[in-house]
């Protein structure tokens, strides 16, 4: 009885069956090592992106806004967009792994905590550079429904019986401002005596979020004011980022 | 061609990707393992499985540039195999058949001290029925090892799945055999 090999040896002969060309299989490999290499490199923009944020977050700001509930303050803290991103970028890293050649000898948590700990040392040189910012700033600047995501997440921040106020500024006198804030109410801001975050320029169109205590209906006196969003658009003439971002004391006479 | 058995599985790879000859040596080597590990890992009879093989080999042709020196020929080709036996079952949507030869019994009894059984008859017998118990997972694990004695590299490079993973599924396989054999 003939054997298997002979008769396989012959259907290649009579087929003219070829190996497939090594390029083919190279290319393949490569797709994969690029994907994983790509999600890497995204996943360390998440994580310091991620840096970013937590470490620019008022927390007296949260900590007053919606009563100080603690989902209402997660809600506020976390960067849920990165954090989503982030495990995503994760898991794409990880299909792409296991496909390469050699990837089924890793395991999975062997996997995601190196990917996790090259992301963090990686994102946080990025923050360090100040890229993970300018990041930050491109998608608000540039991704609509990105933007409406980070204004959605201050929402929060218009509770002035709590003493928190959040609004577009629409005019400013010497010791005094006047901010429309997210319910289109005109507040008068008294900023005689208060911290300024030295982002905040008090021009007009500037969105800024104010802490401090309601006088009356219309007016509030401000204690600490900061940028609604530290990397969101400013109008007017863009500035330098202060090299110090510590608050100065803003008092007028 | 005259010193062709002493040549590696690498080497032969190599010969045969520019002479056709030599990748004839390298069938007729796995011929008789790989055609085994069908019937155990399918139950088909032994004209399936050669057909199964046939296709095998084609495959294992076709693919020839793909395979990695790092990796052992003999682990490259059970993988190949094992993916077709798969594949072609799937297609005439058929479950494995738990069928084993006497001697593949005999070789459990032997792995797990079950020798000192009166009868070998109905020993092939539990045993057969304990096998069928088993997962699909720990049973291509337990033939793997204890029928075709792969290490578990080797296990690891066939099933393409980590070294610890292997090393649980061999553990629980056998931890579950004999639990269930002694009840």
């Amino acid at each position: 009885m003939e054997k298997v090999s002979q008769k396989a040896w012959q259907q290649i002969n009579k087929e003219h069956i070829k190996p497939e060309p090594k390029y083919k299989f190279l290319a393949k490999n490569s797709v994969f090592w690029t994907g994983a290499t790509l999600t890497l490199i995204l996943g360390t923009l998440s994580f310091g992106v991620i840096f970013y944020f937590l470490n620019n977050q008022e927390w007296d700001l949260y900590l007053r806004s919606a009563d100080g509930s603690f989902w209402q303050i997660f809600f506020l803290v976390t960067p849920y967009f990165w954090l989503i991103a982030l495990i995503a970028f994760i898991l794409l890293a990880y299909y792409n792994l296991k496909h390469t050649r050699f990837g089924y000898r890793y395991k999975l948590k062997h996997i995601i905590i190196t990917y996790f700990l090259i992301s963090i040392v990686l994102g946080l040189g990025l923050y360090q550079l100040g890229l993970a910012e300018t990041l930050e700033r491109t998608f608000v600047n540039q991704v609509p429904l990105y933007k409406e995501l980070v204004y959605h997440r201050y929402l929060p921040m218009q509770a002035p019986r709590n003493g928190l106020l959040a609004g577009e500024i629409v005019t400013r006198n010497d010791n005094n401002i006047e901010i429309i804030d997210f319910k289109k109410q005109s507040w008068q801001v008294d900023i005689s005596s208060c911290l300024v975050h030295p982002m905040v320029q008090f021009i007009s169109g500037e969105k800024i979020r104010l802490l401090g205590d309601v006088v009356d209906k219309k007016h509030f006196k401000a204690q600490k004011i900061a940028p609604l969003l530290k990397s969101g658009p400013r109008p007017g003439k863009d500035i330098h980022r202060p090299e110090k971002m510590q608050y100065i004391y803003n008092e007028t006479k | 061609m005259d010193n062709i058995l002493e040549k590696t599985d690498q080497e032969l790879v190599k010969l045969a990707l520019a002479d056709k000859d030599s990748f004839l040596f390298l069938l007729q080597k796995y011929e008789t393992a790989l055609l085994r590990y069908i019937i155990r890992i399918s139950g088909v009879n032994r004209e399936d499985a050669q057909d199964i093989l046939q296709e095998v080999f084609i495959k294992i042709y076709q693919n020839l540039n793909d395979y990695n020196p790092k990796l052992k020929f003999s682990s490259w080709a059970y993988r190949i195999t094992r993916n077709q036996t798969i594949s072609e079952l799937r297609k005439k949507k058929a479950r494995p058949l738990d069928y084993y030869e006497p001697t593949d019994l005999n070789k459990f009894a032997s792995e797990f001290n079950l020798i000192n059984e009166l009868d070998n008859q109905y020993l092939n017998k539990d045993i057969q029925i304990v096998l069928n118990k088993l997962k699909p997972k720990y049973k291509e694990v337990m033939i793997l090892r204890f029928l075709e004695d792969k290490n578990y590299e080797e296990i690891s490079d066939i099933l393409k799945k980590p070294m610890g993973t292997v090393s649980a599924l061999i553990n629980r396989a056998r931890d579950m055999f004999k639990e269930n054999f002694n009840h």
